[in-house]
């Protein structure tokens, strides 16, 4: 579903954030991405999704190419952002309705889906309110929904647990193994390891913009702890 | 309590045009935009130099140059007052920014203080640079003592302090009327808009009786104008007594008048000043939410929708943005209600209304359009239209549909108004039609184009985008240009015949709209 071929990513003042770096995400997967903060997680994210540009290498999505048809990349997959940074001068509602109409979700399916999801997530009440009032954690839950609107292929994500209630937390695992159910994938990042030792099906680590381990989660931890497996290969890399 | 003045002025300071920026990025064409801002600045600064030095010396010449300091003083007090109104209630009561200070260990004073600072900083160099051409053109032809120039120099660092507390009055009553307010944005929208509307009607008349005075007997006239300028501000009289006179009453007096009236402006505000924040800050919640039916809209319908509730949704935006369109409908209104002599007299453009009115009417929506800040006004949620499945032909329609729609009903009433005041014959007719609305188009087009090229994310307050960007500064010199050309052409040329002049200019009006389309605008981008 998605595939990262040789991915080089130069920041302008030289620094290179992401090096060579090649990754398969298979539909079904939920493949995390772990590394220390500025080893380059949020730039890969952000070139898969469109956000940013890169230097050198590809990127496919469902087979196609990021560049070349952005247009249908984009429709096939949802993102989250580590900030939910959203439109403060939309009620809840609107916002939704707004995705909505942006991914042409049916007006019966997005007010049932719409309804069933903010009842889950306990956001419905407030769907008339504007998103400045909200939370941090209301406001990650409402990005969620919206993205969830069009049963994306890809669905990226970066910190997506940060802000959330423990509740809400236990929602979102339940939704990413419904959708992986249904054959999408989920390529996310994440600094709780626990999270992605028990979630995850593949795991990545990367360190100063290099991948330094990759694999079936099961195999890559073998009889340690993730949290051994990262020390010891983020290290490893730092001591080369 | 002066450091942590100095220490919230000095943040403030440096998140303002971009100099902490330019200082500290590596990113080299940030580095050469920021340098090509500063040319276009200095550009500005000596025209500016040169506008002052061409009144002045006119004044000196026809044997009046002692009116010079009273007027210059006069015309910065009225430059500070007007621009700083649609500011300074933003400024002073810029929630985010209140949010992040009132957790600090300092005073309410301080923050008041310092961003009060922010904005008369900015307005003292402005100040200085109208003061310092126009004492010089008086130094070399009136031979002035030595007083004068430090009364001068006195009066530049003083000057906007009364101007810049009476905006800061004004904008500190509409933050707090509009307050207590549902609908807090419209409220302050309104009331703005009224008062500006006010302002100019105000020194459009104020403009045409020192036009029309300047035209008769020149000694009678100065003594007029003076008496004018002392009904209108006092102060500028004061402060013209202190520096020809070399009269330190007069400029104690002024100094007095300004410094009691920031201070008590400042002893009433700090006693509301949390008070406003927090209304303004705090929104209605109903937490009671039914689903309705969701309408489907398609892409481009849902994105004008969004751009046009993000429009509204800020008042410094839509007030900066739309003075364009109310001052089309005023000249509209003059043209129906005044004779045309005394329009031209009164806007001191003479023999150019009746040759160009068609240009003028559409030049003037054409200086500010929402679109030349539109893309820098997504800031941090820039991330959402890079994501979501728009193309960049939705997001350039859907962006200058919603300016033509906000245009629109001005655009009407003003043709209204000048239909039924000129009860035109046909090709006068299509020429105020035609004229007004290819600008209009273009200026929508061509703001979006400048703000490709010019766009600002990492902004804290709106008014950094609205009023400082070097989108909105290119956009309203690329309107200037454009109307300023064909005006001059067609009152430079006048055997020209005015409705081929009229063709040809929304024929390239409209080609370059087409060429923006094409993709020009994207191709100096990747030059650039």
């Amino acid at each position: 579903m998605l595939e990262i071929k040789n991915l080089t990513k130069t920041y302008k003042g030289g620094k290179t954030a992401v090096d060579n770096l090649s990754l398969t995400v298979r539909a079904g997967d939920i493949y995390g991405f772990i590394g220390h903060n500025g080893a380059g997680k949020t730039t890969t994210i952000k070139a898969v999704v469109g956000i940013h540009d890169f230097d050198k290498g590809e990127i496919l999505i469902d087979g196609m190419n990021v560049r070349t048809r952005s247009l249908a990349c984009k429709k096939v997959t949802a993102y989250i952002p580590d900030n939910p940074d959203i439109y403060e001068y939309l009620t809840g509602i609107q916002y939704l309705n707004f995705i909505a109409d942006i991914y042409q979700v049916p007006g019966n399916t997005r007010q049932e889906s719409i309804r069933r999801e903010a009842e889950e997530f306990g956001i419905y009440p407030v769907l008339g309110d504007l998103v400045s009032t909200y939370s941090h954690g209301m406001r990650q839950k409402l990005v969620l929904i919206g993205a969830l609107l069009h049963e994306p292929k890809l669905l990226v994500l970066d910190e997506p647990f940060v802000g959330l209630d423990p509740e809400a937390s236990l929602i979102l695992k339940g939704k990413m193994y419904a959708l992986c159910g249904k054959g999408s994938a989920i390529f996310f990042s994440t600094h709780v390891l626990e999270v992605a030792e028990k979630l995850c099906n593949r795991i990545a680590v990367i360190s100063g913009g290099k991948l330094v381990a990759e694999g079936e989660t099961k195999k890559l931890t073998g009889d340690k702890s993730l949290e051994d497996v990262f020390m010891e290969v983020t290290h490893h890399d730092e001591a080369d | 309590m002066m450091r942590q003045i100095k220490l919230l002025t000095k943040v403030s300071l440096q998140g303002m045009f971009g100099f902490n920026e330019f200082r500290h990025t590596r990113d080299r064409s940030k580095k050469i935009r920021y340098c090509l801002m500063g040319l276009l600045w200095g550009l500005l600064i000596v025209m500016l130099a040169g506008y002052v030095c061409m009144i002045s010396v006119g004044l000196a010449a026809a044997g009046i140059g002692r009116l010079i300091p009273a007027v210059l003083v006069m015309g910065v007090s009225l430059v500070v007052l007007f621009f700083t109104i649609f500011k300074a209630g933003p400024v002073l009561f810029d929630r985010k920014a209140y949010e992040k200070q009132i957790a600090l260990p300092v005073n309410v004073r301080s923050i008041i203080v310092s961003r009060f600072l922010t904005m008369y900083i900015t307005n003292m160099l402005l100040g200085l640079l109208v003061l310092l051409p126009g004492m010089a053109v008086y130094g070399v032809m009136e031979k002035p003592e030595g007083a004068f120039y430090f009364y001068g120099i006195l009066a530049g660092i003083f000057l906007p302090l009364l101007p810049l507390t009476v905006a800061s009055v004004l904008g500190a009553l509409i933050a707090g009327i509009s307050s207590r307010w549902r609908y807090k944005n419209l409220v302050s929208i309104v009331l703005t808009l009224v008062l500006v509307c006010a302002l100019m009607a105000g020194s459009m008349s104020m403009s045409g009786m020192e036009e029309s005075e300047l035209g008769a007997m020149l000694q009678q006239a100065a003594e007029m104008m003076e008496e004018q300028i002392q009904r209108i501000y006092p102060p500028a009289v004061w402060i013209a007594d202190a520096m020809v006179q070399g009269n330190p009453t007069k400029m104690a007096l002024f100094l007095a008048v300004s410094l009691g009236g920031f201070l008590l402006f400042l002893e009433i505000l700090q006693r509301f000043y949390v008070n406003i924040c927090m209304l303004l800050g705090a929104r209605e919640t109903k937490g009671n939410y039914r689903m309705k039916e969701l309408r489907e809209k398609s892409v481009l319908g849902t994105m004008v929708e969004r751009e046009l509730r993000h429009y509204f949704s800020s008042s410094v935006y839509v007030v900066n943005t739309m003075v364009g369109e109310l001052l089309m409908v005023l000249l509209a209104g003059a043209v129906l209600f005044m004779d045309m002599d005394s329009l031209e007299t009164m806007l001191g453009l003479p023999g150019v209304v009746r040759r160009a009115l068609p240009v003028l009417m559409g030049a003037l929506p054409v200086m500010m359009p929402l679109t030349a800040c539109s893309i820098s006004m997504e800031g941090k949620q820039w991330w959402m239209l890079q994501t979501l499945p728009v193309t960049r032909k939705d997001m350039i329609q859907s962006k200058v549909a919603a300016q033509l729609l906000v245009v629109l009903p001005f655009y009407l009433v003003s043709e209204i108004l000048l239909f039924l005041a000129l009860r035109p014959g046909w090709a006068d007719g299509l020429s105020l039609l035609a004229v007004p609305a290819a600008y209009i188009i273009f200026g929508a087009r061509a703001g979006l184009a400048v703000n490709e090229l010019f766009p600002l994310f990492d902004w804290e307050s709106e008014v950094r985008v609205v009023k400082q960007s070097a989108s909105t500064m290119v956009t309203m010199l690329v309107g200037l240009v454009t109307a300023a050309v064909p005006v001059v052409i067609l009152v430079a040329v006048p055997g020209a015949s005015v409705y081929g002049g009229y063709l040809a200019l929304v024929a390239l009006l409209l080609a370059a709209t087409w060429g923006m389309n094409l993709g020009i605008g994207d191709k100096i981008k990747r030059l650039s």
